[in-house]
């Protein structure tokens, strides 16, 4: 960059309100066109949802998640739920999930746990 | 026996969600979504028919009456209950209709081979990637001398004063109902649906699915979506689960897919032989895709690895995938032909589609375009 071209940026108009929201609302585009061309064929996901607030993991990746009312486990691709402080206990009893569109509800909790898989299908055979 | 009954929560999309309860000691697997009419009913009611058939028929449970009749010896009569006596009858049938690809006798050969469920249990390679080998497979003769006593012909079942009846000419006969006792029980299910005036539902007893009416979102009917998962990576060797296609049915239909990745163990052969085993048993008395030269089993190559079946008895859908993998991919799709139910056979190269199945979202379940279809039956063998 040259000096006569550093003196005509400076003598530019500043950067106004608009020119921000023009530029705000094109990495709004560009984040979304990105995240529906590179969107990847994920695996399936294990969507927690406590009183309307969701948390995604992997199905494929083993964890344990302690949450303030349960404790709920993924391991080698399956779903379960300990240590609820709920009254009925149905979450626990529930036992395993492991396939999309499977679920895991603590009604007391206002918890949902939820197989999704890939895509939007509504069963998937093949996994027993 | 089940955890509990009626484990349920309200998903928004308006059908009752009954999370997937393992039920009987892990034996079966039950999981429900249904709506309309009085779900949680209809739900117990299913729990009381699954848990009752599991009784009876469990090879696992040592107290139910086909662990009774395995156990006893040659011309006793042993009393049965209703369901293990109704599945016999209709095994036996299945058994005639498939010339024996499907055959409830074969449980000495699936001990032989160790592929019954308490063999697997053990010898299922784990996902870390280890596995656990058999010290040995069994001999050519110890298998013909198996099949010997195998067959529905070696069995006698009778009805007298209102009580049912299984009795065997030989002690070393025993039932293995594996292969339909899921799908008469997701049948029974269905009859229990239409009593409580169910408007949809989606029923699945370890991996035998039933769609019951349409699938209605938001008040509109449409086509149930179902994925069939890719047979290849096997089950231990990955837990990324993608799937090998999809396809729309319309509903009041049954879908149950066998193959041969899920359950089955490696052996470790002489030298750098590995031989796979699957859990199915074809009507030779050897497991499918297995031969033998050169003095050992080997893998033959191109043996169904996944069949679906999609018909209106959930029983006979259960039967016929087992069918299919035992019989291969040509004599499998002329038995569907010729019983007019649908089906998505691959082997570890190709595919075939009987009947007009719909597939779903080509672009995006696309794993079936890695194998060669087979379009005409004929040219498939
Ligand atoms: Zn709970």
């Amino acid at each position: 960059m040259n000096l006569e071209t550093v003196k005509r940026v400076k003598k530019s108009k500043p950067f106004t309100v608009i020119d921000a929201v023009i530029v705000a609302v094109l990495a709004a585009l560009i984040g979304v066109i990105s995240w529906l061309v590179f969107r990847a064929p994920s695996a399936e996901t294990v969507v927690i949802t406590e009183n309307g607030v969701s948390h995604e993991y992997s199905l494929g990746k083993n964890a344990e998640i302690k949450l303030e009312h349960m404790t709920v486990h993924i391991k080698d691709g399956y779903v379960w739920v300990t240590d609820s402080d709920c009254r009925d206990g149905t979450c626990e009893h529930t036992g395993k999930i492991s396939r999309a569109g499977q679920s895991i509800v603590c009604l007391p909790n206002n918890f949902v746990i939820t197989i999704n898989g890939k895509g939007d299908l509504d069963w998937e055979l093949g996994r027993q | 026996m089940f955890a509990v009954f009626g484990v349920f929560g309200c998903a928004a999309s308006g059908y009752t969600v009954f999370g997937e309860v393992e039920a009987f000691s892990g034996d079966i697997m039950f999981s429900a979504r249904i709506m309309g009419g009085r779900a949680e009913y209809a739900y117990q009611r299913m729990c009381g028919v699954i848990s009752d058939i599991n009784k009876q028929c469990s090879t696992t449970r040592a107290d139910s009456d086909v662990a009774k009749f395995n156990a006893s010896g040659a011309n006793a009569d042993i009393e049965v209950g209703e369901h293990c006596y109704k599945i016999f009858i209709e095994a036996k049938e299945y058994a005639a209709l498939t010339d024996g690809a499907y055959d409830p006798t074969i449980m000495p050969l699936a001990e032989l081979w160790h592929v019954d469920a308490e063999s697997l249990a053990e010898y299922r390679p784990s996902i870390d990637g280890t596995h656990v080998s058999p010290l040995s497979l069994p001999t050519v003769e110890e298998v013909q001398s198996a099949l010997e006593y195998c067959g529905v012909e070696h069995i006698d079942a009778f009805e007298r004063d209102g009580k049912y009846y299984l009795v065997k000419s030989d002690a070393r006969v025993k039932l293995d109902f594996g292969g339909i006792a899921k799908g008469y029980a997701v049948d029974k299910c269905v009859e229990i649906l239409k009593e409580y005036d169910i408007s949809s539902a989606l029923l699945d007893i370890s991996g035998n699915a039933y769609f019951y009416g349409s699938y209605i979102e938001r008040g509109n009917k449409s086509d149930w979506r179902v994925g069939v998962v890719s047979p290849r990576p096997r089950a231990a060797e990955t837990l990324a689960r993608g799937y090998v296609c999809a396809f729309t049915e319309k509903g009041d239909a049954s879908a149950v897919t066998s193959g041969d990745y899920m359950r089955y163990y490696i052996y470790d052969g002489a030298g750098d032989n590995e031989v796979f085993v699957p859990h199915i048993i074809t009507p030779s008395g050897v497991p499918a895709g297995l031969i033998y030269s050169d003095g050992q089993w080997k893998n033959a190559g191109d043996n169904v690895i996944s069949a679906t079946v999609i018909g209106k008895s959930s029983a006979m859908c259960d039967v016929l995938a087992t069918a299919v993998v035992a019989l291969g991919l040509a004599d499998g799709a002329r038995l569907l032909q010729k019983v007019g139910y649908k089906g998505l056979i691959f082997t570890e190269k190709r595919f075939i589609i009987v009947g007009n199945v719909e597939l779903y979202k080509t672009d995006e379940y696309d794993g079936y375009k890695a194998y060669e279809r087979v379009d005409d039956i004929e040219s498939g063998v």
